[in-house]
């Protein structure tokens, strides 16, 4: 049985959010995230009786919204991966680190250029404040390989930063 | 996380990024959107599932029917096999009575030819 409209209501926006950032991180696409956001809840709207908790349709919530945003993406086809070689030098950055504030506007722009494995890690855990074990169960996937592309995500999220930044401040100089 | 950055900016990095990746909010209207999709097709949010009793109820009644499918269709095989086996043995017979017939009259007709057949 589907949920009744006033409820339904009440949980989409309770949790629009978190369902629609995660697919815009995702996916990096604004249209396909809404679309990808709307397809999650109508899934809710259709399956909902059977989660009895709030922490349970959140978490379920959450999971759906990953894995859709993950085959959106791959409907998509574009393939960071390809791009993600060049940056993965493990010469140590010499540079001053870029201020703050200008490399949180750089970071969401950058995560898009991510390997989808690590862009999913990395949203789970900085966007979702989830542990590397939590993001694991919610995967289907081993810990180590979690904390591999964690790492890996970061690491490379910490190049491409530094190098764009380092080319951003040459270039506004 | 093992960096070869300094800690001072690992940590600063990573706040950075928990602070870039604030959820955002949903675009304008986003709930309207999705109630009304959610009551404009209500037959195509659904997916029709059969009761769990019906579901126990009709698992029962296919097994039941595989198990008799097999039982007889295994049955009517070895009918089937009999028969022809049957048939066969009976074509056999005809076909040695047709065979001892000829060689009686061929062996007559040697007799009374004067041909001995050394029996």
């Amino acid at each position: 049985m589907a949920i009744e409209e006033l409820e339904f209501r009440r949980l989409i926006e309770t949790h629009q959010r978190m369902v629609f950032s995660l697919a815009l991180r995702i996916t990096g696409d604004y249209c396909t995230a809404e679309e990808v956001a709307q397809d999650v809840f109508l899934a809710l709207h259709r399956d909902g009786d059977r989660l009895a908790s709030e922490d349970h349709i959140r978490y379920w919530l959450r999971r759906v919204a990953v894995h859709r945003a993950t085959d959106a993406l791959r409907r998509k086809a574009v393939r960071p991966e390809a791009a993600a070689d060049e940056w993965t030098d493990d010469q140590p950055y010499d540079g001053e680190a870029p201020t703050s504030a200008a490399l949180q506007a750089r970071l969401e722009e950058l995560l898009r250029g991510l390997p989808e494995s690590m862009r999913v890690a990395v949203v789970l855990r900085y966007q979702e404040e989830m542990l590397p074990d939590e993001i694991a169960k919610m995967l289907s996937q081993p810990v180590a390989t979690v904390k591999s592309n964690l790492q890996r995500g970061l690491k490379l999220l910490r190049r491409k930063a530094a190098v764009t930044m380092k080319e951003y401040v040459r270039e506004s100089a | 996380m093992s960096v070869n950055q300094p800690d001072e900016w690992n940590t600063e990095f990573e706040e950075s990024l928990t602070q870039a990746l604030r959820p955002v909010e949903a675009p304008e209207g986003f709930a309207d959107r999705v109630v009304a999709r959610s009551q404009s097709a209500p037959g195509l949010a659904k997916v029709i599932r059969m009761p769990v009793r019906t579901r126990a109820w009709a698992s029962g009644a296919i097994a039941a029917m595989l198990f008799a499918g097999v039982f007889f269709g295994g049955q009517a095989h070895v009918r089937h096999e009999r028969q022809k086996a049957e048939v066969a043995q009976q074509q056999f017979d005809a076909a040695m009575r047709i065979t001892d017939q000829t060689l009686d009259q061929v062996r007559a007709q040697l007799q009374q030819a004067g041909v001995s057949m050394g029996d």
